[in-house]
């Protein structure tokens, strides 16, 4: 008996201390905070995109023309290091819409500072905010932006839904910000990414999450390991439980997937479901250079263009434009200028410029990106794209 | 989905299943499944290799112009498989009457293990469900399928002929039109052509029809891995909780999902040709001795690191096949020809190939990674990388938790049996040809940043869940302490 009574305080003394690790809490932290500042979602003003305040909070109910809504409130003066832990409530966020904190310290009140948040699709969400190189002095006004999830849903089809944002706490670390924090670390919604094809997990860009994997998988050995060593067990009735654990903590975790995957999917019917291949295949994360690739088609056939070179700052637009436009014989600007400057200029080329910083001076007929300067005829300009006829280049 | 669509697909497997039925297939446990699995994979490549050959002038057209050929091809290996069945009923007989003994023990389960493990794989088939309409839906995702993979069939498609590709200083050298250019040219073009032949049932570049192949590969992993299991003496239960396991991988479900990388093709035929591997030195049967070679001989045609595992496999298949006197010379040969390697042979090899420019340095855009070869630097810091993607990044559930607990565990099997010893050091090869790249080379990043490491490491992930599963084909809980005495009891017993 005595055995049992020490085996059971083992395995929570383990799977507290795995628990509180994971979530980031200093062992001498109190079980609730006794510092904290907290808001509703009243105290919120809307700076862009539309919203209205009801009795409880404040209700979203459209983006703003640049597709973005943002929504501020003054804080006064909060040591970042102090309350470091935040805590958010919203009801009804679209799993369309991705999450950002914005916020604004003292000592540099020009820098908006931006960070993706986890989405709070599912009731409250805790962050630990320390692992945010830019959380740091005295912050003096935080926020929340709204927009499409960039590089997977379509602007277009956002059918706004009103969210409503509830509650906004920001606290000192305490053990009673356990469960919400690995609760949205372990089960939240994330959703596709381009990274998801090379890891799961937390995507670049967010607030860092810790690990149901290595909490569990250590937790199951250590636990198991501590059961060999404390009970009295018997070699066969050993191995049934530690092939019990294993499994069980195997279809744990796949259960966790499963509803991970069908996250994901959802947002993908969502937003695809219904709609035929013609109607599904303009429905791109990027339509500007969807629609920029189309515009460029039809002037390669106009001008009889034998070859198209690209140029973009965005190496992410830079391929989708190329393969957008297939079959037409297309390729990066500069990797042609880098190993051939006087190929840039052959007969039969055009120029297709698009998200890009380059600057087009009409006096001189050049068009410089950075340090690289080609002599080029305008041809025609339609929404982001800008099309040119090269003369000759110049690095 | 139109008719020649459903022609597409239903011709090339019927003319894959019957390929492998006639030149394979030998009678054991689990081989329904086994010539589903290697068929569907066999159907698909023959309907890429059919498009290859038969519609570079009008790609249109490739899926008319193949389908005779394959339905030819059906037909005959029906015909033979039909005329084999009718001399060899005899033997199947036989072979039915004796069935392994662990297929006997593992069909006693009781109700609730019967429960779960129809629950396990009622989880397979709403995964199925779920990457199909992922499938059906979207246009084409990831970053490399559309900057890479697709650019070649979905320019010859839409060309409606072939054109080559090569460097862009080719490209530059060459009159408009008959060259193209892009920084992935040098891809093998196997699931180009695999493309060109669905793109063109489709009617177009139509992409979910074109990615729809990912979820047929998902399937015949798991379809053909129960097969070779079953063949290989796990019994039912084991058999279907081992799919289980390699089917709720995440990563190799986000690779269906998410189509169009090759790396879910590398590793479904990098596991058929090591379990027909497996077979061949567990039962001698020469037919999948034959088989693995084939399966090993895709890879290069798939991916360029398919160079890298076909060789592994082909020489640790020549390797099993060496007396033991011969293995300790083969293995000084090879250490000896890796050295050689190292100490100047890889950079005459390049040069050889035309992967140096005349300065002597690699031109990175020919060699691809292999160029990585030349430029060794130790890269301590991506262990942290590899043991982050592998034991705490939810890619892989605890699938390499398990593994080494599993291999200490049962490390008698890896001692005695050599059917598994030999699979499990190619395994060890493969990983640490692997740990040299990430840290031996500046591929370290991509370790820390993890973005080829998962990759490189699903490639064998179908592998090495085969040898976990044969490690633990015949393992039993230990006996009853009263059971034992009694055991011992009747042992000592003169009676």
């Amino acid at each position: 008996m005595i055995r049992r009574i020490v085996f059971a305080a083992v395995l929570l003394a383990i799977w507290l201390g795995l628990l509180g690790h994971a979530a980031g809490i200093p062992w001498k932290a109190p079980i609730s905070s006794g510092r904290q500042l907290a808001m509703s979602g009243r105290d919120f003003l809307v700076r862009s995109g539309s919203g209205d305040q009801d009795t409880e909070g404040l209700v979203v109910s459209k983006l703003g023309d640049d597709g973005t809504a943002l929504q501020t409130a003054s804080l006064g003066r909060a040591r970042a290091e102090q309350l470091r832990i935040l805590r958010y409530r919203m009801s009804g966020f679209p799993n369309t819409l991705e999450l950002a904190l914005v916020f604004r310290r003292t000592d540099d009140v020009d820098d908006v500072k931006t960070v993706s948040l986890p989405s709070p699709r599912d009731g409250e969400v805790a962050i630990d905010l320390a692992t945010v190189p830019d959380w740091q002095g005295e912050i003096r006004e935080i926020g929340f932006a709204e927009y499409p999830t960039s590089q997977l849903v379509p602007p277009s089809t956002v059918a706004f839904e009103p969210f409503h944002i509830d509650a906004v706490t920001l606290q000192a670390p305490s053990w009673s910000q356990l469960l919400p924090r690995l609760r949205n670390d372990w089960t939240g919604y994330r959703p596709w990414s381009q990274r998801s094809i090379n890891t799961l997990g937390a995507q670049i860009g967010t607030v860092p999450t810790s690990s149901l994997v290595a909490t569990l998988g250590a937790g199951c050995v250590m636990s198991v390991f501590a059961g060999w060593l404390i009970l009295p067990l018997s070699r066969r009735y050993f191995a049934k439980a530690a092939l019990a654990t294993a499994l069980a903590a195997w279809v744990l975790l796949d259960a966790n997937w499963l509803a991970e995957l069908g996250g994901k999917h959802a947002t993908i019917e969502k937003i695809y479901s219904g709609k035929p291949w013609s109607e599904r295949e303009a429905l791109q994360p990027d339509p500007g250079t969807f629609s920029a690739a189309a515009t460029m088609s039809r002037v390669v056939a106009k001008e009889e263009a034998k070859r198209v070179l690209v140029l973009s700052d965005s190496p992410f637009t830079l391929l989708r434009m190329i393969y957008f436009m297939l079959p037409i014989d297309a390729v990066p600007l500069e990797q042609v200028a880098a190993i051939s400057p006087e190929a840039v200029a052959r007969a039969g080329t055009l120029i297709a410029v698009v998200d890009c910083e380059c600057r087009y001076d009409a006096n001189s007929g050049t068009l410089t990106k950075g340090t690289a300067s080609f002599a080029v005829t305008p041809v025609t300009e339609q929404g982001e794209l800008r099309v040119y006829r090269p003369r000759e280049v110049s690095l | 989905m139109s008719w020649p669509s459903l022609v597409a697909w239903v011709v090339p497997l019927l003319a894959g299943i019957g390929a492998y039925l006639a030149a394979f297939d030998v009678p054991s446990p689990g081989r329904r499944s086994i010539a589903v699995g290697y068929g569907t994979l066999f159907g698909l490549m023959l309907s890429a290799l059919a498009a290859s050959l038969l519609a570079r002038d009008d790609t249109q057209h490739a899926w008319s112009a193949g389908m005779p050929w394959l339905l030819a091809l059906a037909i005959a290996m029906a015909t033979i498989v039909a005329r084999r069945r009718r001399l060899a009923t005899a033997r199947t007989e036989v072979v039915a009457e004796n069935p392994p003994a662990s297929t006997a023990a593992g069909m006693r389960r009781s109700r609730w293990q019967s429960a779960l493990l129809i629950a396990l794989l009622a989880s397979l088939g709403l995964r199925a469900l779920v990457l199909a309409r992922e499938i059906a839906l979207r246009p084409l995702y990831p970053w490399d399928a559309w900057a890479a993979w697709a650019v070649k069939p979905k320019t010859w498609v839409l060309l409606g002929h072939y054109v080559p590709f090569g460097s862009i200083r080719d490209w530059l050298a060459q009159p408009p039109s008959e060259l193209r250019t892009f920084s992935a040219f040098v891809y093998p073009d196997a699931l180009a052509w695999l493309d060109v032949w669905f793109a063109s049932a489709a009617g177009g570049w139509v992409e979910p029809l074109v990615n729809m192949p990912w979820l047929a590969v998902w399937l015949a992993i798991l379809v053909a891995h129960f097969g070779q299991w079953r063949a290989l003496g796990l019994g039912h239960a084991r058999a279907l909780l081992a799919v289980y396991a390699l089917g709720s991988l995440p990563l190799l479900s986000v690779h269906a999902a998410l189509a169009g990388y090759a790396d879910l093709w590398i590793a479904a035929f990098f596991g058929l040709a090591f379990l027909a591997w497996v077979r061949w030195l567990h039962g001698r049967e020469r037919p999948q001795l034959i088989l693995a070679v084939v399966c090993a001989a895709m890879l290069p045609f798939i991916k360029l690191e398919g160079w890298v595992w076909c060789a592994a496999l082909l020489l640790a298949i020549g390797f099993g096949a060496l007396s033991p006197r011969w293995r300790l010379r083969g293995f000084v040969l090879a250490l000896l020809a890796t050295a050689v390697l190292f100490l100047g042979g890889l950079r005459f090899l390049f040069s050889l190939l035309g992967w140096t420019g005349a300065d002597g340095g690699v031109l990175v855009e020919n060699a691809g990674p292999f160029a990585l070869l030349l430029q060794l630097s130790w890269h301590g810091d991506a262990l942290t990388g590899v043991a982050n993607a592998l034991f705490a990044l939810p890619s892989w559930n605890l699938f390499w938790w398990i593994v080494p607990l599993v291999v200490v565990w049962r490390w008698r099997e890896l001692v005695t049996r050599e059917w598994l010893r030999l699979p499990a050091l190619l395994l060890l090869g493969c990983f640490s040809a692997l740990m040299f790249l990430f840290l031996a080379t500046a591929a370290a990043d991509w370790a820390q940043s993890f973005t080829a490491i998962n990759r490189l490491v699903l490639q064998l992930a179908p592998a090495v869940c085969s040898l976990l599963a044969l490690l633990v084909r015949d393992a039993a809980l230990p006996a009853r302490a009263n059971d034992a005495t009694r055991e011992l009891a009747a042992s000592n017993d003169p009676a």
